[in-house]
């Protein structure tokens, strides 16, 4: 592959353009498909991801492949980048969800990763009411069915 | 039996918020499913009451298959008991207590059926596992070698085909996607049969397709399944008096305990295997006294189990004892060293017991 200083640009739902170098730009699988199914155009269109969500994408697309290029001092590079992650991920949990389905869409493996990691971590020891509040969801179970759940798994609810 | 005690709860009807719908909601499944798969499955119980979509997700075998792939499975042990005058073997989960600051475990009992249709009265000592189910197989009082399975992902057992002989006591060996049962059942009258082959692919039993070598009482014996005829190949030189009964792969080593209770490791080396004794665990000896033993690898440590106050076979009770030794390599791999971490006592909701197993699976 050849180390191109191309620029391309990543055009948000809103319209709003986000030039990048063609190695982040890249980073979006998505795109280095497009990119090598010989889509020339310099301003590829991401309708479904809006213009704050795509900014932090390309940040976090930006720091990795920067972290990347640099030869040597890797055990640092590694810490530093892992503390970028934790730091990037420190959103609220829509933003959280908005990260995640738009690192899906963009098929971005490292952010998908850790931003499911991330809600995982978040939820593990929480009761069921209070992964209803934080995802901002209702309880759809009615008390007979809510029972029905609760016998399947019987074992785990013993004294 | 164990009558898991569900607590009843108190519904506390929130009149919500009218808030815009969660971005959650906008989830596809598969990253539902991600998120989940990440979370210790003994969390499942509790979670599944999220929502209906949470239930879906976590009561899907899919997510198991996405545990793995993304390294998230979970080492899980089990013990086994047969209960005297109950139909079938109840299974228990073992996992450390919550807050667990003395590493004591807690079992909880997971089935709370009894499964009346398979009444077992003879107990064939075989095991096998595959992934993260296994296979108890228990001979009935009738002419029927039954095979039970037992699902650690759904906690649940159904009924494998049943072999073409009964057996008991027989000894079994998992190898490429089929399970090798032989013995336990009349030579002379089952020649043909003596061994049998479950292919997990088809789910069906069959008579042994090739050639099979045997070791047994340091002689090594082919049998020809197609006349069903022994030859003694060689005598070993050495022969082992006190045997590995139990034994459990921890990554690429094999660890074993003898009928003594003397807990011995091995390599897998090309030429056999060659059973070395653990060092550094005096502080264990003497506590095997009963007849039941069992070994499993958990989280890269062994979980050995005794049935500790057994007199006489007739005499049991409802406890077992454990001990969990973490491992330590040394001397560039020459040396295999324990530290016993904790030693404790289960003592399980039953009068007393028959017998008792432990396995331990990836889920």
């Amino acid at each position: 592959m050849s180390e191109s200083n191309k620029k391309i640009s990543l055009i948000s739902s809103e319209g709003e353009a986000f030039e990048v170098s063609e190695a982040v730009a890249r980073e979006f699988e998505i795109v280095a498909h497009m990119l090598e199914d010989g889509c020339s155009g310099s301003s590829i269109p991401i309708t479904t991801v809006d213009s704050n969500i795509l900014g932090k994408v390309i940040e976090y697309c930006t720091k990795h492949v920067e972290v990347g290029n640099v030869e040597g001092n890797s055990e640092k590079a590694e810490k530093d980048l892992e503390e970028f992650d934790k730091r990037f991920i420190a959103v609220e949990m829509n933003t959280l969800f908005s990260l995640i389905l738009a690192a899906n869409y963009l098929n971005v493996k490292g952010l998908l990763n850790i931003g499911c990691q991330k809600v995982a971590d978040t939820i593990k020891d929480m009761k069921p009411e209070e992964v209803r509040s934080i995802f901002n969801i209702e309880n759809d179970y009615t008390p007979a069915e809510e029972e029905v759940v609760r016998k399947e798994n019987e074992w785990a609810f013993q004294p | 039996m164990i009558s898991g005690r569900v607590e009843p709860t108190k519904k506390k009807k929130k009149n919500t918020v009218r808030e815009p719908p969660s971005v959650f909601s906008s989830l596809p499944d598969e990253i539902v499913e991600n998120i989940l798969a990440r979370v210790s499955r003994w969390k499942y119980p509790s979670l599944s009451l999220v929502s209906k979509r949470f239930h879906t997700v976590l009561s899907s075998m899919e997510i198991y298959k996405t545990r793995s792939q993304i390294g998230a499975s979970e080492t899980c042990s089990y013990v086994l008991l047969k209960l005297p005058d109950h139909p079938s073997a109840s299974w228990f989960s073992l996992r450390p207590k919550p807050n667990n600051q003395n590493r004591t475990k807690r079992w909880f009992s997971l089935e709370t059926k009894p499964n009346n249709q398979n009444r077992t009265k003879r107990r064939g000592k075989i095991k096998f596992k595959r992934d993260s189910w296994f296979g108890h197989l228990h001979n009935r009082w009738t002419l029927r070698g039954t095979v039970r399975i037992f699902d650690c992902r759904s906690h649940t057992s159904r009924d494998a085909p049943n072999m073409t002989v009964a057996r008991e006591n027989a000894r079994s060996a998992l190898l490429d996607e089929k399970i090798y049962v032989m013995g336990g059942c009349d030579i002379d009258k089952y020649n043909a049969n003596w061994i049998e082959v479950f292919d997990l692919k088809t789910q069906s039993w069959t008579s042994l397709p090739g050639k099979l070598y045997l070791e047994a009482d340091a002689k090594e014996y082919s049998y020809e399944p197609k006349n069903g005829a022994w030859k003694l190949v060689r005598e070993m030189s050495s022969a082992i008096s006190d045997s590995i009964e139990v034994s459990c792969e921890i990554g690429n080593l094999k660890y074993g305990c003898t009928g003594s209770g003397h807990l011995m490791w091995s390599g897998f080396e090309n030429e056999g295997i060659e059973w070395r004794e653990i060092k550094g665990l005096e502080e264990l000896q003497g506590l095997k006294t009963g007849t039941d033993f069992g070994l499993v690898g958990c989280g890269g440590q062994l979980l050995v189990m005794w049935d500790p106050y057994t007199v006489s076979p007739f005499k049991r009770s409802n406890k077992i004892r454990y001990a969990e030794i973490s491992l330590e390599s040394r001397r560039n791999g020459r040396e295999m060293w324990g530290k016993v971490e904790c030693v404790d006592v289960l003592t399980f909701p039953v009068e007393s017991y028959k017998w008792f197993d432990c396995v331990a699976a990836s889920v």
